[in-house]
């Protein structure tokens, strides 16, 4: 494109994204009224098989008086609260040594989930400070005239802590130990590439996923040596999705999203069921790969890693029915496994109960049975945070006081052994985690918390208790939270500071104006620790490099004609021997043929300079390349169907493969 | 905001209108607005999101890959932009360089756009329209935008450099008129 273009593109795009930001839309279009029409439309089945579109802005006023009411009701709901004499309010009455019960018989199990499940029956659910449980159901004032009954919320609400904190807080956290593994659509073990395609299944005109195996060595005759499909496309009852693939020693396994459709009596289509699926291969010889196990868990996806020999996977799901109905469902190879109370296989968390059960599953890839360590934590579901490393599960949850606003953190540590995941800490304190936690691989927790004006650091050992502290070290505003091998980078206002955690007990602070932080995150052999940020409004691109000596050097990469293909920071490839790392671009040239390239960088020198552009497809037809892999002086850019092979010091290619 | 839009997709796709109402509550703006300069008419572009909307939610069962949410939202809209002005436009193709019910009622005179925006959906085709919006979204490659638009890249390559020189010609005209008048 040239630049004339661009810039009337540019101009274009700034008048249209200030337009769409100002622009009055008419109230038909607003969000409540589309809202109600939505749902209007999901309990009609025939609303949408007419096959004419009821326009919003000719909707009859007696509709638009129904929608003003339920609004208003709503409205009333959330925002008028009475004060009752004799109910304390929960968030006051915490039990902060119980934060997690052990559930032992079967009677004991059918209480909790009654007491969750009436929590949500038009009553209210209020702990006091005795651990008792109160419900009472009242009519008053307006609500009594329009017949609906008043739930004064008195139990703290959980917040996700994923969400931002009103300080804005965004945090991320970085693996970088060789014994961990978080889900990616590519692997390199060496010899072979492991990638996800998605394929085209020409008998159900459906997509489906398969993991390709193609033989990297070497680089000049690299070979597809296999293809397995790891979703299925048969049934369009079953949408099924892959996440994500890891690969350790002889095993491959590919993380699936399963969505289960089932028909109503009528014909209308009914709530869908969520399981996840962890497909095992083994792939001791590559070339001829073959399935060993199956694993489905019902419930939405959570948390996958594979860490410590052990694959976790957490779900989520909720509770809505009593007794057996309400437990998740594990099925291993085929069988259904029950899970059992007597086992200690069920647990509750204990304040503000969610409507929703966690389920977590610890297996051995090599033997994966119904043995397998599994736990049901109840009460606790979605809006939960959860981490494995060393053989423990960590989980975090935000509580919110809905009086006052205050916030609360609790964390509980789950240990694994002996063929079970049993209860082995808890911790909690006032105020927030500015992320998840970062844990180290010797198994302490490092924190950054807030307390809404300043940020400080904590480490917990792994049966969460408090070894070192750093208190009050940043102001709490605008804040984002990287960690990074033995350090984390917070970045407060104009400031990052680089916090050390090497010794638990003691926690240092640098400081640097160096901007260091964000997702796409590298820590360097020598300590340096690289990061990049970007593009801002101009196409700019920031790489910076703190060092181990607390100095920084930045570089400005221009990418306002060279647009960076992805923000993923899987994307970025890094060499943590030599330096060299990269990222994927897309590069326009003046006939408007865009080439997916990976720009390599090198920071051996102490500074970051630019190495070359290594161009995977000079005219791509959507699929650019995103995941890069160096690897003994050649670099191996792949893309959904194509990788390329690249001599780095002669920046020149050396051989490239379709699957 | 990725991992966000993911789980109310998610939710969406199990029936929740409210997971739904939430997404639509991050682009709804946006969507109006692509359909105000796509469809150059406010009561098209109402139409077009409105329907977009049902259909969507309808569908998003279909919606393999939730990160995609927004690109695969855009394209039911493009479609529901295109059967509005069509609608709008009875017996003429969306092809053709026709008038754009600049004098009806809902016309551009009524909405309230920058002076650009007008500019574009003056002088600009439907089908220039469609290139160029889904062009300054960010989210659609040129070959993108050809498999929507079902035809070649190259041609979406052409009609955009075509369609760009008539907007800075258009803007740069108008700007020298506005300075004229001031002058005056």
């Amino acid at each position: 494109m040239k630049r004339s273009e661009l810039d009337t593109l540019m101009q274009l795009k700034s008048a249209y994204e200030k337009d769409a930001e100002n622009i009055k839309v008419p109230e038909s279009l607003s969000v409540d009224r589309i809202t109600e029409k939505l749902k209007q439309t999901s309990v009609d089945p025939d609303a949408g098989k007419a096959g004419t579109i009821i326009r919003i802005r000719r909707i009859t006023a007696v509709a638009a008086a129904l929608v003003f009411v339920t609004v208003l009701t709503v409205f009333i709901r959330n925002n008028i609260r009475v004060n009752t004499a004799g109910v304390k309010n929960a968030f006051e009455g915490f039990e902060l040594n119980k934060l997690v019960k052990n559930i032992k018989t079967d009677s004991e199990l059918q209480n909790i989930i009654n007491e969750i499940l009436s929590s949500d029956k038009g009553g209210k659910t209020s702990t006091s400070a005795k651990g008792a449980t109160e419900q009472s159901t009242e009519k008053t004032g307006l609500l009594s005239i329009l017949g609906d009954e008043k739930t004064t919320e008195e139990t703290a609400k959980v917040e996700n802590v994923k969400a931002t904190d009103n300080d804005s807080m965004i945090a991320q956290a970085v693996n970088s130990g060789q014994v961990d593994c978080l889900a990616d659509t590519v692997h390199c073990s060496g010899k072979y590439i492991y990638t996800v395609s998605e394929e085209y299944d020409e008998r159900s005109g459906r997509n489906y996923s398969a993991v390709n195996i193609i033989r990297s060595s070497p680089p000049d005759d690299m070979f597809p040596v296999a293809k397995i499909p790891v979703t299925d496309s048969s049934s369009s009852d079953v949408i099924e999705n892959c996440r994500g693939i890891y690969v350790n020693g002889g095993t491959l396994i590919a993380l699936v999203e399963r969505s289960r459709y089932a028909m109503s009596g009528d014909g209308s289509e009914e709530a869908v069921k969520s399981s996840t699926v962890a497909v095992y291969f083994d792939i001791s010889d590559p070339e001829q790969p073959a399935q060993t196990s199956v694993c489905e868990q019902e419930g939405t996806l959570m948390y996958a890693k594979l860490t410590g020999g052990k694959f976790y996977v957490a779900t989520s799901k909720s509770i809505s029915s009593e007794g057996a109905a309400s437990a998740p469902t594990l099925t291993v190879n085929g069988s259904q496994v029950q899970l059992r109370a007597d086992k200690g296989e069920y647990t509750a968390a204990q304040n503000a109960k969610e409507k929703a059960v966690l389920f977590i599953t610890a297996a051995t890839p090599g033997k994966v049975d119904a043995n397998m360590p599994k736990l049901a934590l109840l009460g606790c579901g979605s809006k939960a945070d959860v981490s494995a490393m060393n053989n423990t599960v960590y989980i975090t949850r935000l509580f919110v006081s809905p009086d006052t606003g205050e916030k609360k953190t609790e964390i509980y540590s789950f240990t694994v052994k002996d063929g079970a995941i049993s209860q082995s800490g808890t911790y909690s304190f006032d105020g927030t985690i500015v992320s998840g936690p970062g844990i180290s691989e010797q198994g302490y927790i490092r924190l950054i918390t807030s307390d809404g004006s300043t940020l400080s650091a904590c480490v917990l050992t792994s049966g969460l208790k408090l070894t070192g502290e750093n208190r009050d070290f940043a102001p709490a505003e605008n804040v984002t939270v990287t960690y990074i091998g033995s350090k984390a980078c917070v970045s407060a206002q104009d400031k990052t500071y680089i916090l050390d955690f090497t010794n638990p007990s003691s926690i240092t602070a640098a400081e640097t104006t160096v901007f260091v932080g964000g997702s796409r995150i590298r820590q360097l052999k020598d300590g340096s620790i690289l990061s990049v940020s970007g593009p801002d409004s101009a196409g700019k691109v920031t790489l910076s490099l703190f060092r181990s000596d607390n100095t920084g050097s930045v570089y400005i990469f221009d990418a306002s004609q060279t647009a960076l293909a992805q923000s993923d920071s899987r994307a970025i490839v890094c060499d943590e021997k030599t330096g060299i790392f990269g990222l994927p671009v897309i590069i326009h040239d003046e006939n408007g043929n865009e080439a997916s390239a990976y720009a390599l960088f090198d920071t051996s020198g102490g500074d970051i300079n630019p190495v070359g552009i290594y161009t995977h497809d000079e005219n791509f037809v959507g699929n650019a390349a995103v995941r890069a892999v160096c690897s003994g002086g050649i670099l191996y850019t792949v893309s959904n169907e194509k990788v390329s092979a690249f001599s780095i010091s002669g920046k020149e290619t050396i051989g490239t493969v379709t699957f | 905001m990725g991992s966000e839009i993911t789980e109310l997709v998610r939710k969406a796709q199990g029936g929740n209108a409210d997971a739904f109402g939430r997404l639509y509550s991050i682009y709804y703006k946006e969507m109006y607005s692509y359909a105000c300069c796509v469809t150059g008419n406010a009561f098209a572009a109402e139409d077009a999101v409105s329907e977009a909307v049902c259909s969507a939610f309808k569908d998003i069962k279909a919606l393999r890959k939730p990160e995609s949410f927004k690109g695969w939202l855009f394209r039911i809209l493009n479609a529901a932009c295109r059967r509005q002005f069509n609608e709008l436009h009875a017996n003429l193709e969306l092809n053709d360089e026709v008038d754009l019910g600049r004098n009806t009622d809902g016309g551009i005179s009524n909405l309230d756009l920058s002076m650009e925006l007008q500019a574009a959906i003056k002088i600009l085709t439907p089908e220039e329209r469609q290139i160029v919006f889904l062009k300054i979204m960010g989210e659609y490659k040129s070959r993108e935008i050809a498999d929507i638009l079902e035809m070649p890249g190259a041609t979406v390559r052409s009609k955009l450099a075509r369609a760009l020189a008539k907007l800075k010609t258009e803007i740069e005209e108008n700007r020298k008129g506005g300075e004229d008048r001031e002058t005056q």
